[in-house]
């Protein structure tokens, strides 16, 4: 697992410059305009690439998938994106305590976003009355919604079409907050049993 | 009630009062010294990394129990010998 994890990573790391490379060429030039040019070599290379694109793509998933999945992949993959050291007992100190503020601090965050995709604000003029004078009314009101269906155009020959996540803003925020709480709950009583 | 009261503020009066934080101060730079060790020598002895024993030293930072007692075999001598509690 861990030398199939390796070469997973390698993989997707080595294999980027290559996918970026296909969408520039694919954005300068059309396929129509690639696949015009009599140069054999600049067809198979193409098709290389686009072979590529499909490889990496899944293996991209594939991978996010286990991070999430796998806690032991979780910990060798992100630990170094995050700069987290923990070559001994002051730097482990001193990363529990970080993550504890930073925990506090992204769901303190999370609520106040959670509050302004919650919570609408209208403040108007309401129409003149009888004496001539304006009138302004200030309404306060709530809106969840649980799913938000992003702009798809379907036409009959699309088969299947994804984008974007098919949660609402508020939705979203509300399961990071669950995520966030659960996981550190969990995390926390699974370590004081060991303790 | 007020008995009670009294009781409770007595009794507090007669035990000795710890006091939640200590100032624990320590000999290392001077045991460190002694033996002609650079910190990165006692570091990678014990385990650690140079900036911990700099912490340490300075008294920043409090090590474990674990690593106390390291530091103690190490230097051949007891726990007590390098770290007291700095009475003012």
């Amino acid at each position: 697992m861990n030398k199939t994890f390796r070469y997973v990573q390698s993989y997707l790391i080595l294999g980027l410059p290559l996918v970026i490379a296909l969408m520039v060429w694919n954005t300068i030039y059309t396929q129509e305009e690639i696949f015009s040019h009599n140069s054999i070599i600049q067809k198979i290379l193409f098709n290389a690439l686009v072979v590529n694109i499909f490889a990496w793509f899944i293996t991209l998933i594939a991978f996010l998938i286990t991070l999430v999945a796998c806690p032991s992949a979780r910990e060798k993959t992100l630990m170094r994106l995050a700069n987290l050291k923990e070559r001994d007992e002051r730097e482990e100190y001193i990363t529990g305590k970080a993550s504890r503020a930073t925990y506090l601090s992204m769901i303190s965050v999370m609520i106040l976003f959670l509050f302004f995709s919650l919570f609408s604000v209208d403040l108007r003029k309401t129409p003149k009355e009888a004496n001539g004078q304006h009138n302004l009314s200030i309404s306060l009101g709530v809106h969840f919604t649980l799913l938000d269906s992003p702009t798809i155009n379907k036409t009959p020959d699309v088969l299947f079409e994804s984008r974007d996540i098919p949660l609402s803003k508020s939705a979203i925020i509300l399961f990071f907050i669950c995520w966030q709480l659960a996981v550190f709950n969990i995390t926390a009583r699974r370590i004081k049993d060991e303790i | 009630m007020y008995s009670l009261l009294y009781i409770a503020t007595t009794i507090g009066d007669i035990m000795p009062r710890i006091e939640n934080k200590l100032t624990i101060k320590n000999r290392i730079q001077e045991l460190r010294n002694k033996e002609n060790l650079t910190q990165i020598d006692l570091a990678d002895a014990i385990g650690v990394t140079r900036a911990t024993i700099i912490a340490i030293e300075k008294g920043s930072y409090n090590p474990s129990l674990e690593l106390a007692f390291r530091l103690a075999k190490f230097f051949e001598t007891d726990i007590e010998t390098i770290f007291f509690i700095n009475r003012k």
